[in-house]
């Protein structure tokens, strides 16, 4: 018995300690969140509309070298 | 460097990595050829692109980086970090492993058939014989070229942009993939005869201008081939529910020893590690995935390999599933023609990611140099304290915190991701994104601390980041 205690002491204790870390954690408010989001997401977007962009000159390329 | 150097040097470094996507030479000699690709869920997270001079992305690099710090984490190498002889030796280690795994996995590859055509008609490989030197040439331009990827990675680590090197090219690759699968203009040839957009939401809107409205549209929602509104949906999901995730901080109040009065917070996030874990689940399931697929290919007639991979050729789709073994276990995959594992296969893949990035964030603050003892040494430096506890019990606090924080987000972060991509609804899609999302996150930090740092005053790019417009 004592060996499965042991056993299952570790994600217990995992558990434990992990809810007890996000319950005493900061969380985001409504409004903090939407501002993440929105800048998040225009910043991820015009990331790739830009990357995008640049892979267009893979069109004239892949012409060239086939 | 000054500040909007370094912004320049890594936007061009982003630039030229994503512009190197070219197609290998040999490899598209048709421009409709036929191909099938393994490794379409995996690809996302390394900026590992299909064919191209990317066929691996990243995956040396991390895989090699991964592998020797954990090495010399677990004193199975012995180096000496306070000897900059040391460092160096070490480093130039982690290169030379990168090339040399890339040298590998493209012959591997190459042998394999890879590369090869297949034909959708008849449902299996196109009987092609390929010269020699057609393969000698394709090894040498992909291991050639992990030397140039290997080499502009160092650019940004070694401080002349902002680093860590891998996280901005994730980044930069997996908005781009992202731009491309939401709003592609531009039109392929599919295995079915038509044309269709690459992105989902264009493909969505040009359902309607055609004959078939009704099959237009549910296509747009279920292709496979190319990226459909359901997995833009989902990852859009998952990066919601990452973002609000990543928000999460336990804020220990520290005081300055200089000034008595200063008091302020010091943000533990719960993503202590960022995206890393995740990462480095899915670099183990790449390589073995890149052995696997090799193996299965080049040596056919040995029965035991049914065990490890079986790998299933989808012709109109244009890509190999896992079936059955070992593997299939560890993959999302939805299409095996056992019902048994289908039921089996989402706990142990779930249990894999979690395990696994578990045992990672577990062992990677003291494998990378950042725990408790790191951090107060640093905040001793700084001249800061802990508010309530004596100098010397620093460490031992910040131990208690730290380990708790990594372990929580590694847990979050792949259970989220783990539970998103086995419901087979996302092909990697979600993941890539928000891998990306989390790894451009870690860039801006760091590009926030030099701002900081610098104080911004010469900065152009100085009213872009200004909080207070």
């Amino acid at each position: 018995m004592a060996e499965f205690e042991k056993l299952t002491d570790t994600p217990v204790e995992f558990i434990r300690d992990g809810t007890q870390f996000i319950s005493k954690c900061t969380k985001p408010s409504k409004k903090e969140y939407l501002q993440l989001v929105r800048a998040v997401g225009v910043g991820f977007l015009m990331m790739g509309v830009v990357g995008y962009a640049i892979k267009l000159i893979h069109i004239p390329i892949r012409y060239l070298i086939v | 460097m000054v500040f909007d150097e370094k912004i320049v040097y890594t936007i061009a470094s982003a630039a030229i990595y994503i512009g190197t996507a070219i197609p290998v030479n040999q490899v598209f000699a048709r421009y409709d050829t036929k191909v099938a690709d393994p490794f379409y869920w995996l690809r996302a997270p390394f900026g590992a692109y299909y064919g191209t001079l990317l066929e691996f992305g990243l995956l040396p690099i991390i895989t090699a980086g991964f592998l020797w710090q954990i090495l010399a984490g677990f004193k199975l190498v012995k180096v000496n970090f306070t000897l900059s002889r040391d460092r160096e030796l070490f480093q130039s280690l982690q290169k030379f492993t990168a090339i040399l795994l890339s040298f590998v996995y493209a012959s591997l590859l190459v042998f394999s058939g890879h590369f090869n055509t297949i034909d959708a008609g008849l449902n299996k490989e196109f009987p092609e014989t390929v010269s020699i030197w057609t393969n000698l040439l394709l090894i040498s331009q992909l291991a050639g070229f992990s030397i140039v990827s290997t080499l502009m990675v160092e650019i940004l680590d070694k401080g002349y942009g902002f680093g860590p090197g891998i996280l901005a090219f994730i980044a930069a690759s997996s908005a781009t993939n992202f731009a491309t699968g939401f709003l592609g203009l531009t039109t392929v040839l599919n295995n079915k005869g038509n044309w269709e957009s690459n992105g989902a939401f264009v493909n969505f809107v040009r359902g309607f201008f055609s004959k078939n409205l009704v099959a237009n549209i549910y296509n747009a929602f279920t292709r496979e081939n190319l990226t459909n509104l359901t997995q833009i949906y989902v990852a859009l999901f998952t990066v919601g529910v990452l973002t609000y995730l990543s928000n999460f901080r336990s804020e220990i109040p520290i005081k300055s020893l200089k000034v008595r009065s200063m008091v302020s917070v010091y943000p533990i996030k719960l993503f202590y590690c960022g995206a890393l874990p995740i990462i480095f689940s899915y670099a183990i399931l790449y390589n073995l995935n890149i052995v696997a697929f090799s193996l299965t290919k080049i040596l056919p007639e040995v029965d035991f390999l049914k065990y490890i991979a079986v790998y299933k050729l989808d012709t109109l789709n244009g890509h190999y599933d896992l079936d059955s073994g070992l593997l299939y276990f560890l993959s999302p995959s939805t299409k095996s023609s056992n019902v048994l594992f289908g039921l089996i296969r989402p706990f142990t893949f779930l249990g894999f990611l979690i395990l696994s990035s578990l045992l990672f964030a577990k062992n990677w603050l003291k494998v990378s140099g950042s725990t408790g003892k790191d951090l107060a040494k640093q905040f001793k430096e700084q001249e800061i304290t802990l508010v309530g506890h004596r100098d010397t019990n620093v460490a031992k606090e910040l131990n208690k915190i730290l380990p708790v924080a990594s372990t929580t987000g590694a847990f979050a972060l792949s259970s989220v991701i783990g539970l998103v991509e086995t419901s087979g609804l996302s092909k990697g899609f979600a993941l890539g994104t928000s891998v990306g999302v989390l790894s451009s996150l870690a860039v801006l930090e760091s590009l926030m601390t030099v701002w900081q740092q610098s104080g911004g005053a010469s900065s152009q790019f100085a009213q872009v980041f200004n909080p207070n417009q």
